[in-house]
């Protein structure tokens, strides 16, 4: 068979269960990139999966805002945590900043950006911890007022959002942990 | 509603404004149901910003009884979620369906082996696995013999990864 007429081949494929009135097979290809002309005379249903807009990807990654200020590279000492709704503005302050600093000229995926955004969380969130004051009473450590941009600035001071050392230290290319469709159907 | 009611107006015939009427009458309740279904409520928690892509799928796949056309093609930038949505709506919507992946399939060979296996699989998940040659006639032939016992509407998943790289591989190994 000539291998340009091997996707003709699968379109007409369901034809075949045409002449059994019991069955209808369905052809679902997915695709980044088709070759359009093995199509020309076939009028096919296409459903676009455009590129998400900056919104979207903080709305898809705002479901994995994490629910502690604390992680395995630091863990707490004593008890207490922030508030959750407080965790959240500084994730999705944290989600936009990786996205505007990186997202525009290296064109990241939406998983790209959040293993960046993880990676980034315990150096962003340290300087919250290290304000934190132990309460006496309780014994429970009670952080103050969270500013996102007093944070962004701490953290550019460290140089975690200038030249492209973060994108080399948080994204080893060569191994490969996030294979295609692994993020999104870990979620199921 | 009032849309339905213009094209009966507006045909000549009878039996055939009927007909569009019914076909249009169906859309519009799947469309409805499409709306209220708990399914697609759990889909659009789990993927955001993907609705508009799971209705199409709801319209084209989604009724085990309405006919689909027989190709519908998933296209977009790489890590847009295709195949998770579509293996996830797959799932809620217990549709049955056969994955094959064109990396593991590179020839057409390997491909038809790949399908008629599942297939066989469908019937009877104890059948024997077997392997098919690279003649295309006897394959489409097993493929025909292999649907016979089946029923009902089966999707089949073929992705194409790189689909240019491997046209070309293909014409470099002359399969």
């Amino acid at each position: 068979m000539a291998p340009g007429s091997l996707l003709s081949v699968l379109t007409r494929l369901p034809t075949l269960a045409s002449t059994s009135s019991n069955v209808q097979l369905v052809m679902l290809l997915i695709s980044d990139s088709l070759p359009l002309r093995a199509f020309d005379a076939t009028p096919l249903p296409q459903i676009d999966f455009p590129a998400y807009t900056k919104p979207e990807i903080q709305k898809i990654l705002s479901l994995h805002a994490p629910d502690s200020l604390y992680s395995t590279s630091n863990r707490p000492d004593v008890e207490g945590d922030l508030d959750p709704a407080e965790l959240k503005k500084i994730w999705n302050g944290l989600t936009s900043a990786v996205i505007d600093t990186y997202g525009v000229g290296m064109a990241l995926d939406v998983p790209t950006i959040l293993k960046i955004s993880r990676n980034l969380w315990p150096e962003i969130v340290q300087p919250i911890i290290d304000h934190g004051v132990i309460e006496e009473e309780t014994g429970e450590m009670v952080y103050g007022r969270v500013d996102f941009t007093g944070l962004f600035a701490l953290a550019k001071r460290k140089g975690l959002f200038t030249g492209e050392e973060v994108l080399k230290r948080f994204l080893n290319l060569n191994a490969n942990h996030i294979t295609q469709g692994s993020f999104y159907e870990s979620r199921v | 509603m009032r849309f339905t009611v213009e094209l009966i107006n507006r045909s000549s015939g009878a039996i055939e404004s009927r007909a569009k009427f019914r076909r249009v009458d169906r859309t519009v309740r799947r469309e409805m149901t499409f709306d209220s279904n708990p399914g697609i409520a759990r889909l659009d928690a789990t993927y955001p910003c993907r609705r508009d892509q799971f209705r199409m799928l709801y319209l084209l796949l989604g009724d085990p009884n309405f006919p689909s056309p027989p190709v519908v093609c998933l296209t977009g930038f790489p890590k847009g979620g295709k195949r998770s949505c579509a293996r996830a709506f797959l799932k809620e919507t217990s549709t049955t369906h056969i994955w094959i992946d064109c990396l593991e399939t590179l020839s057409p060979a390997l491909f038809f082996t790949k399908l008629v296996n599942e297939l066989r699989r469908l019937e009877d998940p104890k059948s024997p696995r077997i392997r098919l040659n690279a003649d295309t006639t006897s394959s489409v032939g097993a493929v025909r013999e292999a649907l016979q016992s089946l029923n009902g509407k089966i999707v089949l998943v073929r992705l194409l990864w790189c689909t240019q790289l491997i046209i070309r591989l293909l014409r470099i190994l002359d399969v």
